[in-house]
């Protein structure tokens, strides 16, 4: 019955590959199973998870083992159809006891949703022990409901498992703007004139649904995992709604396919675990490698700036030497910027390399660099920002001459265009910083000016 | 006489056995811009759910528009406090401003071209168009609060209603969102909740004080002595404690 119990035979394929091919009836019942349930939770739990509601689908996945038990035991026999209203019905009024608790109590939401789950699913607990301790046919398979167990999936099981996820995923593609404004803001969602409330109940009634078909294959335990983990993972890829519910939804369904691969490979491993492991996994991914917002894109970005940073701060020097000992034929050796910045000899002529690289220092015999024409323009335009900011501070904000240098330092490398215009505009000295030093003019106001502010370009 | 939009005759309000309202009368003008003020649990919110007739009076009636509210909610742009939706929710100023339209497009329909150039035209209004694609995370508070101006736009409403629009951002956002609503109120009637009597008395024309009872002066007129003797406190106590 297991599905791991496909021993190779002599001339069949193995089983890792069997999976994929021949399968067998029961594994493609149960591999769909897992990819619907998957699916449909990843994207109502984008819902959930917006809307900051993520421990609620906790709170009600437990909530519903209670509701499994008195379906079994008033059905007489495992009925997935029975079951699965016993579950939404035990979910909803574990829902209505949270407003409840929250409305008429002075507890608050994290209150009432701890209280909920750990009554619910306590006598939840104990009505599966009387189930078990009576014995009797078709009970077997009941304890499934707290890790899953996605083999013990039969036909029936995926029928209506089927009609469910359809259900719910045409219902979100019908009334998708309506559920955008509730998530997003229900005070004034409820402001229209439009029956909203009645949006609210049927979102809240999807949810709880897709909470409810997945107990079997996922668990009362984790199934709050396998709501929120996707739509997790799929924030960090996208900035739009419709776009995040479609990459949960794979995501969803890809962990469903790769729990049920794992239970079919080794039998008797449960289902839900591993369809969890499977979404963090790719959370994991998603939080590393996303553009954008991913840690390493975050990484590389940090990086880019550190190193032209470290440009402008050499550039910035080179130019403070033309300007106190006017241009220098031989040009400067790496330890007189040391002398300036506090950077390794190793990281000065990595700078350098790069600059020269770019055209904006050349190096001449001796090891030694200069500015090119360039690059003196490029010098000027991080130094005439440099100034600006130091003027604005000392002229408008009355900071003292000698505080206003290590600001400057930071604000040098950020300043926009559009913010060094409207420097330009309230300052009414422009010419000099407040330690008296020229602040350079603008690129082309005057004769000496020299080729195009490489920055400005870049933008 | 202008017009009366919003007729409120003795309204009388209770949460349970909690009197909220009691009868109230205000007559709101085609022309009106009116700060509704008075100290927490006083009623104003309760008021303007009356008037968008999400809660029916225990007695006494109002008519929006010469109708019942519920009827002409589509015709109130509503600006709920911009705190209370999630920062980083993924969606644009844009896809915000459509929302608006909500309430003019099918239960179940996708927007249609022309929701999204009425969207445009009240970005326009509200000097946000060139910020149509941004997320909404990036925005500052004053433009956060334009955005929601322009959404309760959108909807082409014949009056304005507003919840302590401007909470939670700095006194100099304040003043400019303050203008752009007295340039609005050229052509619609404006109704706001604020707890700041002093800086709002600049721009609107009627104050109506409300403490369950309600009292309506022009705005020149409100005097702190007037307010002192109608709270029973000092003036500053309740303008500083009062929060919705």
């Amino acid at each position: 019955m297991t599905l791991g119990a496909a021993v190779p035979l002599a001339g069949a394929a193995p089983p890792w590959l069997e999976f994929f091919t021949v399968g067998g009836v029961n594994v493609r019942t149960v591999t769909m199973g897992c990819v619907l349930i998957g699916l449909s939770a990843g994207v109502l739990g984008c819902f959930a998870f917006l809307r900051k509601r993520s421990l609620l689908g906790d709170a009600l996945a437990h909530a519903a083992l209670p509701g499994v038990c008195v379906a079994f035991l008033l059905a007489g026999a495992r009925d997935p159809l029975i079951i699965l209203i016993g579950a939404m019905a035990a979910c909803w009024v574990g829902a209505i006891s949270i407003d409840l608790i929250v409305n008429y109590t002075r507890c608050k939401e994290e209150s009432a949703l701890g209280m909920v789950l750990s009554v619910f699913f306590g006598l939840g607990t104990l009505l599966l022990t009387h189930i078990q301790q009576r014995g009797g046919a078709g009970q077997a398979g009941l304890d499934r409901f707290l890790f899953g167990q996605a083999a013990a999936m039969q036909r029936d099981d995926l029928t209506v498992l089927i009609a469910c996820s359809v259900v719910i995923l045409v219902v979100v593609a019908i009334f998708y703007k309506e559920f955008k404004l509730l998530a997003f803001d229900r005070q004034f969602a409820r402001s229209l004139n439009r029956p909203m409330r009645a949006m609210e109940v049927l979102l809240a009634t999807l949810i709880v649904a897709a909470v409810a078909i997945g107990l079997q294959a996922v668990g009362v335990v984790l199934m709050a995992a396998m709501l929120v983990t996707p739509a997790a993972a799929a924030r960090y890829w996208t900035h739009h709604l419709g776009v995040m519910l479609l990459i949960a939804g794979v995501f969803g369904a890809l962990s469903g396919g790769a729990g049920a691969y794992v239970s079919y490979m080794s039998a008797g491993m449960p289902t839900g675990p591993w369809m969890v492991v499977a979404a963090s996994a790719l959370f994991g991914l998603s939080l590393f490698l996303a553009p954008e917002q991913g840690v390493l894109s975050r990484w590389i970005h940090h990086r880019r700036f550190r190193k032209r940073t470290a440009e402008e701060n050499l550039l910035r020097t080179l130019y403070r030497f033309a300007e106190e000992g006017g241009p220098s034929a031989t040009g400067y050796a790496p330890a007189d910027f040391q002398r300036y910045r506090a950077m390794t000899a190793a990281v000065v002529m990595k700078t350098l390399g790069r600059l020269a690289g770019k055209g904006l220092v050349e190096e001449l015999p001796g090891g030694r660099f200069r500015l090119t024409e360039a690059g003196a323009a490029h010098a000027a335009g991080i130094t005439r920002r440099h100034r600006l900011w130091e003027a604005y501070l000392s002229e408008k904000l009355a900071i003292a001459p000698d505080h206003v240098h290590d600001d400057a330092e930071a604000m040098e490398h950020v300043l926009t265009p559009e913010l060094e215009d409207r420097l330009l505009e309230t300052l009414t000295e422009t010419e000099h910083d407040p330690h008296d030093r020229r602040i350079p003019p603008p690129e082309g106001t005057e004769s000496g000016s020299r080729g195009q502010d490489k920055r400005r370009e870049d933008r | 006489m202008s017009q009366a939009v919003v007729e409120a005759e003795n309204l009388s309000f209770r949460y349970g056995e909690v009197p909220v309202l009691e009868d109230v009368s205000l007559t709101i003008h085609e022309d009106d811009f009116l700060a509704v003020i008075g100290p927490n649990g006083g009623g104003k919110t309760t008021l303007i759910k009356l008037i968008l007739g999400l809660l029916q009076p225990a007695s006494g009636r109002v008519r929006v528009f010469g109708a019942a509210p519920e009827k002409t909610r589509r015709h109130i742009g509503y600006i709920p406090q911009y705190a209370q939706f999630e920062q980083n929710f993924p969606v644009t100023v844009e896809q915000v401003a459509l929302m608006g339209r909500l309430g003019h497009t099918p239960m179940g329909r996708r927007y249609r071209d022309d929701d999204r150039e009425e969207a445009r035209r009240a970005l326009e209004r509200v000097d946000m168009a060139h910020l149509a694609k941004r997320q909404i995370g990036g925005l500052s508070g004053g433009e956060r609060q334009r955005m929601l101006a322009a959404r309760a736009l959108a909807s082409d409403p014949r009056m304005l209603v507003m919840d302590e629009p401007t909470a939670s951002v700095d006194s100099r956002v304040e003043e400019n969102f303050y203008e752009l609503l007295r340039d609005l109120n050229r052509d619609i009637p404006i109704v706001l909740v604020s707890h700041d009597l002093g800086f709002v008395s600049a721009y609107v024309n009627r104050v109506a004080c409300l403490n369950r009872r309600l009292v309506v002066s022009s705005a020149e007129n409100v005097q702190a002595q007037d307010l002192e003797a109608m709270y029973g406190a000092p003036v500053k106590m309740w303008s500083h404690s009062c929060e919705l």
